[in-house]
């Protein structure tokens, strides 16, 4: 790995920053860690715990992420072996395998989709069941709200509090055809699917507004900005009824006036910001370049460059309390991605793949889905490492940053679900029985967090499969939620510290 | 060369609604449903004027812009390429990107255009020239701002500002005014424009007549024209023109409209249209190869619609293509020593029109491999307008079917075997795999193959049937063929293509699904039978009264 590692070390994130240097606002003292007058940290003020979703729209090959040896100290098979850049994370990040999707037979995972309601549950539907614990509506739609939506509700945060909601965004399957879809990894309280902010410099400029500056001086352009903004919104919101009453049919009413109603929320939040902001002055990342989500199928997308921007983008929103729920997709369900550059990144120089736009097709390919020890399955497991070293690359961050006598990371968990697993898959009439990544047998999901009440650095495998949502609620209730998730009441305790 | 089979007859008035059927057992497969052939698939809100209702075009008040139309407007405005691909959400396509069902404002994209406008109009404002268009006067004042107000509100609300909106936003400017800053009150404007519904929605609401009719007023039928001709909104100057009456002589109109039809924004449009109806638009932005690809279609269509306005047939029946080497090299034609871009003959290859070319070949398929259902679909929904029901929920459309047993491994003989030879998949396969095999000898990019990649073994005939299926769900067989010059020759010579061209035309007009027995498709189709011009079936489509009918 130390040529994987020379070569990540050469793309440092200021890579892809680009303007000014970046700027220190003020100090990092959180609001939280002020007592109730505002003056001095107190031990016994409770430090709040966030919790944020990494989603990754691949299966994932058993051998390439599960390691054999249960516990701590486990080995690093082929996807996991990023790690080894950050041994200090080593003992923070735990994978959990032997889950299903086999829904309310948890304890009797059997055939790929399974045997019971959620046997079709795949690709985005895979999606749906795991993040909101219910069956699905259809395949896209969920019929409650996924996790982050119920810890919105838990955490009853304010609106200048982030709902952390973006997506790196390569281009998904099939032209680009659904990707809004594909890439909601998150669903509001009616089910509705909710997509993340991929343009880089709208979030960026939405993330920066709610930062309050040390400097009088800057503090008060950042109130001016967001006044000058809200004096827009207010005007729009005057304009109602002259928009209204120039509209003639009911249905035309209603879409302007669901519109304004957006406009209204817009309004809310910058209200909330010039009034509360956030309490701390903290170190602004410096405007990012504009790498815009490509929408199409054949070029390279930028997606490794865009990936790290919004690491520092999550990073920045977890240091100046911006956030403290929320998710990054950072692959859709089914998606295309052209991953020679990844995979070259990664330290995989095959060439197996007749596909190489076509990252989800390439699991289609029978011939070689059947051969375990194909190339085409390193280079998966390349864009596996991807993901892995994007939580990482957070998770390292969070590390180095002091709150009260830990680290942030040790108040955070950051999760990755994936979409699927690895088992039979019974297409394989005529072509014998075989194991491949469209299934929800076998899956694993990855944790990384300091949190005592979570198991930290170990590998934690089900003697019987269990639940995938489960494993969502354990992580879910470490940081206090006392809730379920949608049908799924059980905790996993082997995940429980 | 136009004869017409009695199948025309079916062909205007047949719905492709094939029931669902689920493969018989044999081909068990416990996949997903697949979204990307269930959108194509799912006609979505149909609309059929009832037995004596008027024959209405326009369907809906009001619906966004699209961010093509968004980009092309303001561009238009400034008078360059301020704004880039970066800017607004994009659109989702069905097959159209301004499908208004798939196209809603929700809370994402609301919050993008807030976003947006704010970092646009700063953009606008860092560009002196942008900001002279905008803003042409000599001195840089709030004066400016307000001497330009009336102006801006006529280009940006595309002439559907009231007397209410100006004295609204005078009334904002004033409060703006306070710093007395033209940059902070140019922005303030600018963004407010940006995000104000009137220039982010087109509005077709019209106005109930004696008959109950809603008729769009002259600045809605301006605006509607306007967007489905050239892709933008109608220019300042027009709009001053149709406030004062323009369009009270029906000679002004038609004018009018031959001068949007002879403008370079109608070719760009058409262009936009035949690439998002024939699905190759995302070759656009693609790789060489792709661009390439791209450009080879684009160039015939400019050349039989735009400068030639010869037959629209010919798009699909030319006998010769626009080439560089890296195409030629791709065709297995002739390469000349300069590489340069030109006009060269197919030979008697098989090939004619655009059905031939590389951008339309490389649909439909899996990777490098063809597919002939997903190909075969394809060609069902774009060139017959044909429905296809969405495969049973636990077929994988991505899986390749089982080999035969004791059989050759052939792609052809699988699918064979677990569709065609299936009944239970036969039902709907028939529709696409007959379609698909057609074209069987032409590969992911278009190069004519003989039999399957590293497998000599498996020779490809390419003998397809162009089946489709009535509204009383009687099977229609068009015809056989095997290459794409003689799938056009079917399409041509029974007038299927003509029928889904106007379907395809009034849908991306209005943004709408249209029902496949809505009357004005045999209207327009009929009209189209006589011309074969595309530019004449729009005029005539745009100057029907019932262009101007809401319902």
């Amino acid at each position: 790995m130390s040529n994987l590692k020379d070569k990540l070390a050469k793309i440092d994130r200021r890579t892809f920053l680009t303007g000014s240097l970046n700027t220190l606002v003020g100090l990092p003292v959180l609001d939280f860690m002020l007592n109730s007058s505002g003056t001095a940290f107190a031990q016994n003020v409770a430090i709040p715990k966030r919790f944020f979703m990494m989603t990754n729209g691949n299966a994932l090959m058993n051998d390439k992420v599960n390691p054999k040896k249960v516990g701590k100290d486990y080995d690093l098979p082929h996807a996991l072996k990023v790690l080894e850049n950050y041994p200090h994370l080593r003992n923070k990040f735990s994978v959990v395998s032997n889950l299903g999707m086999n829904y309310r037979k948890a304890t009797k995972v059997k055939y790929g989709p399974g045997l019971g309601p959620d046997r079709n549950a795949f690709h985005h539907e895979s999606m749906v069941v795991q993040l909101t614990g219910r069956t699905a509506r259809s395949a896209h739609n969920a019929r409650s709200a996924s996790a982050d939506y119920l810890l919105r509700k838990y955490f009853k945060t304010s609106a200048s509090h982030e709902h952390f909601s973006a997506c790196v965004c390569l281009s998904a399957y099939g032209n680009n055809n659904g990707l809004d879809s594909r890439a909601a990894h998150q669903f509001n309280d009616n089910g509705g699917r909710e997509r993340g902010e991929y343009n880089i410099l709208n979030y960026y400029n939405k993330l920066t507004q709610k930062i309050k500056g040390a400097d009088p001086k800057v503090e008060q352009a950042r109130i001016k900005a967001l006044k000058d903004k809200k004096s827009v919104l207010d005007f729009i919101e005057k304009r109602k009824l002259a928009y209204l009453n120039n509209l003639v049919s009911s249905n035309a009413k209603q879409k302007i006036s669901d519109h304004l109603d957006h406009m209204r929320d817009i309004e809310k939040s910058i209200v909330s910001d010039m009034e509360k902001g956030q309490a701390q002055a903290c170190e602004k990342i410096g405007k990012p370049k504009d790498y815009s989500r490509v929408d199409n199928v054949n070029d390279y997308s930028n997606e490794y460059e865009r990936s790290l921007i919004f690491v520092d983008l999550m990073a920045m929103a977890i240091k100046c309390d911006l956030s403290r729920y929320g998710t990054l997709v950072i692959t859709p369900t089914q998606n295309m991605i052209n991953h020679d550059k990844i995979k070259k990144l990664y330290g995989v120089n095959t060439s197996a793949n007749s596909r190489e736009k076509d990252y989800h097709g390439n699991t289609h390919n029978t011939n070689v889905a059947k051969d375990l020890n194909h190339d085409i399955w390193l280079e998966l497991s390349a864009v596996y490492r991807w993901h892995i070293d994007v939580m990482l690359r957070l998770a390292d961050k969070l590390s180095k940053e002091k709150e009260g006598a830990n680290s942030l990371l040790d108040n955070t968990v950051l999760f990755m679900p994936s979409e699927g697993g690895w088992g039979p898959m019974s297409f394989s009439s005529g072509n014998g029985t075989f194991n491949g990544p469209h299934s929800c047998d076998n899956m694993t999901q990855m944790y990384i967090t300091g949190l005592k009440e979570l198991k930290q650095g170990e590998h934690i495998r089900m003697a019987t499969p269990r639940h995938a949502s489960e494993a969502i609620l354990t992580a879910m209730r470490a940081i206090g939620y006392k809730g379920n998730l949608g049908d799924i009441t059980r905790s996993i305790t082997e995940m429980e510290g | 060369m136009r004869k017409k089979s009695l199948f025309w007859i079916f062909l205007v008035l047949i719905a492709v609604i094939i029931p669902y059927q689920n493969c018989a057992p044999g081909f068990e497969s416990n996949f997903e449903a697949n979204e990307a052939l269930s959108d194509l698939g799912d006609g979505g809100s149909r609309v059929v004027p009832k037995p004596g209702e008027p024959i209405a075009i326009t369907y809906q008040g009001v619906r966004p812009l699209t961010k093509v139309e968004l980009e092309t407007s303001l561009n238009e405005v400034l008078n360059q390429d301020t704004i880039n691909s970066n800017q607004w959400d994009t659109n989702n396509r069905k097959p159209f990107d301004n499908n208004s069902e798939l196209n809603i404002y929700d809370k994402q994209r609301v919050e993008r255009a807030f976003l947006t406008a704010d970092q646009l109009a700063q953009a606008i404002l860092s560009n002196p020239q942008a900001t002279n268009q905008l803003f042409p006067c000599a001195t840089k004042n709030i004066k400016c701002v307000n001497d330009q107000l009336s102006r801006l509100m006529t280009i940006f609300f595309r002439g559907m500002g009231t007397n209410n909106d100006l004295s609204q936003y005078q009334a904002f400017l004033n409060e703006q005014a306070v710093s007395n800053s033209f940059e902070f009150a140019a922005k303030q404007l600018l963004t407010t424009l940006l995000l104000d519904p009137k220039f982010l929605y087109r509005t077709e609401e019209g106005r109930v007549q004696a008959n109950k009719e809603y008729k769009l007023s002259d600045i809605e039928y301006l605006n509607k024209l306007s967007f489905f001709i050239t892709g933008a909104g109608p220019s300042s100057d027009i709009v001053t023109k149709v406030k004062g009456g323009f369009f009270n002589n029906s000679q002004n109109v038609e004018n009018y409209v031959n001068e949007l039809l002879a403008s370079n924004k109608f070719n760009n449009n058409m262009i936009r249209f035949h690439a998002d109806w024939l699905g190759f638009y995302f070759h656009k932005g693609g790789d060489t190869f792709s661009k390439d690809a791209f450009k080879e279609s684009q160039q015939l269509l400019e050349k039989v619609i735009f400068k030639d306005n010869s037959s629209w047939f010919n798009i699909l029946t030319s006998k010769s293509t626009y080439i560089n080497n890296n195409l030629a090299r791709n065709y297995g034609l002739p390469e000349q020593s300069k590489d340069v871009w030109r006009w060269q003959d197919y030979g008697a290859r098989g090939r004619s029109g655009l059905l031939s070319h590389a951008s339309f070949l490389s649909i439909g398929i899996d990777g490098q491999e063809t597919n002939p259902t997903k190909r075969g679909y394809h060609l069902q929904k774009t060139l017959f307008c044909g429905k296809v029901a969405p495969p049973p929920k636990d077929i994988d459309v991505d899986m390749k079917p089982p080999p035969v047993k004791n059989g050759r491994d052939c792609k052809i003989d699988r699918v064979v075997a677990n569709t065609v030879d299936n009944p239970g998949c036969f039902v709907c396969h028939r529709f696409m795999d007959s379609l698909g095999f057609g074209l069987e000898n032409y590969d992911y990019r278009g190069r004519f193959i003989a039999a399957e990649k590293d497998k000599p073994e498996c020779d490809i005939d390419g003998q397809g049937q162009a089946n489709t299926q009535d509204e009383t769900g009687k099977i229609i067989n068009l015809g056989d063929f095997s290459s794409p010059a003689s799938l056009s020759e079917v399409l041509v010579t029974t007038g299927a293509i003509g029928s889904c061209l106007s379907q395809r035309l009034i849908e991306f007009d209005t943004g709408m699904t249209i029902a496949k027995n809505n009357p004005l498709i045999q209207k327009l189709s009929n009209y189209f039978d006589k011309t074969e011009s595309l530019k004449d079936l729009v005029r005539y489509y745009v100057l029907l009264p019932e262009y101007r009918l809401r319902k």
